[in-house]
């Protein structure tokens, strides 16, 4: 792996490994979205991962929304 | 039919429809529109085939790909605008990336927003026509590396090599010259405690890297009239 960018590589690989596991990839509604695990077995919207501009609009995608699944 | 026949369909009917609530509860939400155009955010950095931490903002390549699969076989969607704002990342994926959009058939746009630093340049100039905001930057400088290295003659080919597919990318899809994009590349003093250059908005456009100076007005008026165009064009053909 070659990373090809101004910043230090230590801005980049700063935390430990068990930070990886709080965020994982889920489809909601049919759009993959990146979530936050929550300690209650709930996931809170991080990220979107759409290029249909108008899913950006719809509520249960904005980042901090609380999903159940 | 006797009465309790009757309230027995009844009742069964109801049932149904409590089903169908409970099934379809939230789907009453009021869809939008399709759009004919879509839009795919670069972000943050690039991840590649390392996962990188939770704190950095990611564009997930894997992701992405088919994702622009689905828009090139999708009829409905007639253009692509792509959004950069990212401080680069892994170059393969970075590249895959590139590719991708360049092999596109469907009109593309991009507008650099931000920053579009390092393996953001061949993705901004993937697309059939870049803008750059006014504002924005682009920071060219040499690929590096980090940690351990084993045979120092063989890394170095590999990085040269490397930074070659780079740069030829750039060269091949904007109006940059070789040299002029190496010596961006390779220049001394314009970066405090690194070789490279920082291009603002319109050097960008100066030096042929980036088509246009422009925000999102301007590539809408771009993207409308490729897309214009190519009816026109698959007119003629039928």
């Amino acid at each position: 792996m070659i990373l090809y960018t101004p910043l230090d590589h230590n801005d980049i690989f700063t935390t430990t490994q068990d930070q990886y596991k709080k965020q994982k990839m889920m489809e909601v509604e049919g759009r993959p979205v990146l979530v936050n695990c929550l300690p209650d077995g709930t996931y809170q919207v991080v990220q979107l991962l759409s290029t249909n501009p108008h899913d950006y609009l719809e509520s249960p995608f904005q980042p901090g929304e609380i999903v159940n699944n | 039919m006797s009465k309790s026949d009757k309230s027995q369909e009844e009742e069964q009917k109801q049932s149904s429809l409590v089903d169908k609530i409970q099934q379809l509860g939230q789907s009453s939400i009021p869809t939008a529109p399709d759009s004919n155009i879509h839009v795919l955010s670069i972000i943050g950095q690039i991840e590649g085939h390392v996962q990188l931490p939770p704190q950095n903002k990611t564009t997930k390549y894997e992701h992405l790909l088919p994702q622009l699969i689905a828009i090139e076989q999708n009829p409905k969607i007639e253009g692509l605008i792509i959004l950069l704002n990212t401080v680069g990342g892994d170059v393969e994926a970075g590249l895959a990336l590139s590719e991708m959009i360049a092999s596109l058939s469907k009109p593309t746009v991009s507008v650099v927003l931000g920053g579009g630093h390092s393996i953001g340049v061949p993705i901004a100039v993937a697309a059939n026509h870049s803008f750059i905001v006014p504002s924005a930057t682009m920071t060219i400088h040499p690929i590096r590396l980090t940690g351990l290295v084993i045979g120092v003659p063989q890394t170095f080919e590999y990085l040269d090599k490397m930074q070659e597919r780079v740069i030829q990318f750039v060269t091949s899809h904007s109006n940059v010259s070789e040299e002029k994009f190496k010596s961006l590349m390779f220049e001394k003093g314009n970066l405090t405690r690194d070789i490279g250059t920082n291009v603002v908005g319109k050097d960008a456009v100066e030096f042929g890297l980036i088509d246009a100076v422009g925000g999102v007005k301007e590539a809408m008026i771009e993207l409308n009239k490729q897309i214009d165009s190519n009816k026109v064009n698959e007119g003629m053909i039928q």
